[in-house]
């Protein structure tokens, strides 16, 4: 049984049509990577599973449920959450309370002090700064609060926007290692990147997104040995 | 020169004025921050908020609080639907920030004049329900004053909780700071709306209502808090309901202050080159953002 399941998903912009019969799934515990160049419809395709953005036609199963018609707020609700990139953050409220904001569902709310710590442990850097602008937060202190307040929605599975965007190389390890502590935690990741080298090495498996199709599929090893993917991609 | 106990006695009243202003403003900066609507049908809000004080205090002899409470009650149903009705199947489409606009002044107008047939064209005054005036130091200021006061302010740091601490508050400021991200955190954000839309109705039904024992009451009652309101948004910034509270306040006791030195007929014209001259030093008002 698949934790995700998407068959022949068509999204447009408009008139424009971005994603054309995008099937994938996501098994429980597993980190999947979505790779592609910009413009490929990475994006779009986060902003459709988390219903932003509404589908034409295709089905996207989640938890055995079809999600593909539902608001965003009832999404989140079943445990799907989304990090936009940059974090999806509230600029003039703090740290603290953006993370409060994401436990904004009733059953959260009320655990809220166990997911709390559970955030704080994985991010020390947010527990010092918890009283702090999230706007005046660093690029990287974005992306952690941003994942954080995922978290605080206790989603069975998060899908997290080009993670590395934007940050030092040092910053990028750091912010991989966490997400790989959180799938510790039980949580099913699907990782969007542009940052192909760092997402194969993390994900057990891997889609390659182009044109708003998806042209290739396996583990990461055998991507990682592709010719396609060697050439377009990795440029060896 | 004046005596300064003349001058304290003018501040006060500027405060109590302010109070009520407030209400107003704070309750249109709200709605403009959240939702980025215009709603310049919220003077009609004001308005009927007055009139349902005035029945409730004339006709079913509620004391000041009680019926500034049920004026609360009904127009913050009446906001709701209101933007379940009006504003709502606009949601999504095309620019539809700037159709509310057009929407808000066609129901503002319809208001009005439903008002005008319903409760007629005759100014309604209240008489006075706390007789008397308290005196601090040779400043006087009547029960009746002193309530809109107590009431105003009550109201304004209930809201101020509300909007820092409580769950549905914090909903409100994420919609506000980033919509999208507020609806990938679970917010249902057209829930937000309309619980937006009629606890800023209820406020400014609170600023009518309190008002009403002091001045009169008639259909057209709320242009003039409205155009305040507004002014009040500006200076303070709009979106911010910081700006508001202080900006309303510092209005209230400017305003009353031309009264005591030039004369009352120039009191909005006064009002209105403060806000040019802080809007010329500072583009985004006090307590701008973006």
């Amino acid at each position: 049984m698949y934790l995700l399941d998407v068959a022949g998903l068509n999204c447009a912009y408009g008139r424009s049509q971005v994603l054309w019969d995008i099937s994938f799934h996501v098994r429980e515990a597993e980190i999947v990577a979505i790779i592609g160049s910009n413009g490929a419809g990475k994006t779009t395709l986060l902003r459709a599973l988390s219903g932003l953005l509404p589908a034409l036609s295709g089905k996207v199963e989640f938890n055995r449920q079809r999600i593909e018609r539902l608001p965003p707020h009832r999404i989140v609700e079943l445990g799907l959450s989304q990090i936009p990139e940059g974090g999806g953050i509230f600029p003039y409220m703090t740290v603290l309370e953006n993370l409060k904001v994401g436990a904004f569902l009733p059953w959260n709310w009320k655990k809220m002090s166990q997911n709390l710590d559970v955030v704080f442990q994985l991010f020390p850097d947010l527990a010092e700064r918890k009283n702090q602008l999230a706007g005046t937060l660093s690029g990287g202190e974005r992306q952690m609060l941003g994942i954080g307040k995922g978290l605080m929605t206790s989603p069975k599975l998060i899908l997290i926007d080009e993670p590395s965007s934007g940050l030092a190389p040092k910053l990028v390890l750091r912010v991989f290692d966490t997400i790989e502590e959180i799938q510790k935690r039980n949580v099913t990741i699907v990782l969007v990147e542009q940052n192909i080298h760092h997402a194969l090495n993390m994900g057990s498996r891997a889609y390659v997104l182009e044109n708003g199709r998806i042209v290739l599929e396996g583990t990461s090893q055998e991507l990682m040995g592709h010719e396609h993917v060697r050439k377009a991609y990795l440029g060896i | 020169m004046f005596d300064l106990s003349i001058l304290i006695q003018q501040v006060v009243y500027g405060l109590v004025i302010g109070s009520s202003y407030v209400l107003m403003a704070a309750g249109f900066s709200l709605i403009w921050g959240i939702m980025g609507v215009l709603n310049l049908a919220h003077g009609e809000f004001y308005m009927l908020g007055a009139y349902i004080a005035y029945y409730a205090c004339s006709l079913l002899g509620f004391n000041p609080l009680l019926s500034t409470l049920v004026a609360m009650v009904g127009v913050f149903s009446f906001g709701v639907i209101f933007e379940r009705a009006l504003l709502s199947p606009l949601y999504g489409r095309k620019g539809w920030e700037m159709s509310t606009v057009l929407i808000t002044v066609g129901a503002s107008i319809l208001i009005q004049n439903g008002a005008l047939v319903i409760f007629g064209e005759k100014y309604k005054g209240l008489p006075m329900y706390f007789d008397g005036e308290v005196e601090i130091w040779k400043i006087f200021l009547s029960y009746d004053r002193l309530v809109v006061f107590l009431v105003g302010c009550f109201l304004i740091a209930f809201l101020w909780y509300l909007m820092k601490y409580t769950r549905v508050g914090m909903a409100m400021r994420a919609v506000s700071q980033n919509r999208e991200g507020a609806y990938l955190t679970g917010i249902n954000v057209h829930k937000v709306f309309y619980i937006a839309f009629g606890l800023s109705a209820a406020f400014a039904a609170a600023g009518g209502a309190l008002l009403a024992p002091i001045f009169f009451v008639y259909p057209t009652v709320g242009a003039g808090p409205l155009l305040m309101a507004f002014a009040i948004v500006i200076f303070g910034g709009f979106g911010s309901v910081k700006g508001a509270i202080v900006a309303g306040f510092m209005v209230g006791v400017f305003e009353s202050l031309v009264v005591l030195i030039i004369s009352s007929a120039w009191k909005d014209v006064f009002v209105f080159i403060l806000v040019i001259i802080v809007l010329t030093l500072r583009p985004r008002g006090l307590f701008g953002i973006q």
